[in-house]
């Protein structure tokens, strides 16, 4: 037992050391913090329906399989009847959202990232250009026509 | 746990910020276990939060909270790195990708020498004993279930494997107080890279017998 009382005390240690050199920054504790204001208790949610990038790759990451759609980000999202057709691509180390929605009439859209919300135009057949985005999660948000209101989940691009 | 859920669950933002102060330091570190720079890790550890409050009224299992958010932080430093990946062309998925976190650095900043010298011969492990070692280091301590999700591997391997990464440590720890005592005018060179060199003449082997001896360690998830 004695062995075990030993790395208790070592592993104690590290944590000690870690807490002084390599905790969290507060400024990770204040955004965790701050993303209960993210909470939206009324807008609906629009779900992630396709990935070309996706969830199941986690999983097959060690094999590094060939991925298709290389260069190509492809997301849908769908929910609150809309939905939301997004291309991520890398330009100059910004990324842009070439996005298409459809579904309902939608009054004003918003595009949100940890930064702050950023206005999207969408012309009248539903596209849309969001340009000079860092990597980073985003949401997307709209107000129908109607009134309701729809967000996507957040997604980190 | 669950008091605390559904307290956040009605909106007290007291709650969360209790929640958060609990997690936020393990998954701080499990994202730096996948090595991830600050502001990856960073990143990764804000998208489990805002994962968890969109999904606040579908937590099912309050208890398995902390394995459900390291869950997220490792598949989101998993992703971090693929994209990282393909946006460098010919790039590679290796785990020790240069221009990674290694913060040798670090080490300086410690006044205590004995500090100093075992945070370099953390610094010097092989990967997985980093990666263990690192999650583990989590304050407060994580429990071996939470630890299992974060690395993505079996309960029951952690204590034989906390093990022997820790006398794989003692056994830096000695070399390195060897270098101390001996040459300590050339610590100034970089004793870090002298530990990996350490490490790797070390087969793990040497300490498989040792961790055969199974987990003295009682503790559960």
């Amino acid at each position: 037992m004695r062995g075990v009382d030993h790395d208790d005390k070592l592993l104690a240690d590290l944590r000690r050391i870690a807490g002084s050199v390599d905790g969290p920054p507060a400024s990770v504790l204040e955004a965790a913090r701050a993303a209960f204001l993210t909470r939206d208790l009324d807008a609906e949610i629009a779900h992630l329906v396709a990935d070309s990038r996706g969830p199941a790759a986690f999983e097959q990451v060690r094999a590094a399989p060939e991925d298709p759609a290389q260069g190509h980000w492809l997301l849908s999202f769908s929910g609150g009847g809309v939905q939301i057709d997004l291309e991520v691509e890398s330009d100059a180390g910004a990324l842009r959202l070439v996005g298409m929605l459809s579904g309902e009439p939608v009054e004003e859209c918003a595009l949100r990232t940890e930064s702050g919300s950023h206005p999207v135009t969408v012309d009248e057949l539903g596209r849309f250009v969001v340009e000079g985005l860092a990597p980073g999660p985003i949401r997307m948000f709209c107000r129908l026509a109607g009134g309701r209101r729809v967000t996507t989940r957040w997604i980190r691009i | 746990m669950t008091d605390l859920l559904s307290r956040i669950r009605q909106g007290d933002s007291a709650a969360w910020t209790a929640l958060t102060g609990q997690y936020t330091n393990l998954l701080w570190a499990v994202a730096r276990s996948q090595r991830m720079n600050e502001s990856d890790a960073a990143d990764a550890v804000q998208t489990a939060w805002l994962r968890l409050i969109e999904n606040i009224d579908d937590i099912r299992e309050p208890d398995r909270l902390g394995s459900w958010l390291a869950t997220i932080v490792r598949r989101e430093c998993h992703d971090i790195r693929r994209r990282a990946a393909r946006l460098r062309p010919g790039g590679t998925e290796e785990l020790d990708a240069p221009g990674e976190a290694d913060d040798p650095l670090d080490s300086a900043l410690l006044r205590d020498e004995r500090d100093a010298a075992l945070w370099r011969a953390f610094a010097g492990l092989r990967p997985p004993c980093r990666r263990l070692l690192r999650v583990l280091m989590a304050d407060p301590p994580p429990s071996y279930t939470e630890v299992a999700a974060a690395l993505d591997i079996a309960v029951g391997s952690i204590g034989p494997t906390r093990q022997r990464c820790l006398k794989c440590l003692r056994d830096l720890l000695r070399a390195s107080d060897g270098q101390i005592f001996s040459e300590r005018d050339h610590a100034a060179r970089g004793p870090a890279g002298d530990h990996r060199d350490h490490a790797a003449r070390r087969p793990a082997e040497d300490h498989r017998d040792h961790a055969a001896r199974g987990p003295a360690d009682g503790r559960k998830g």
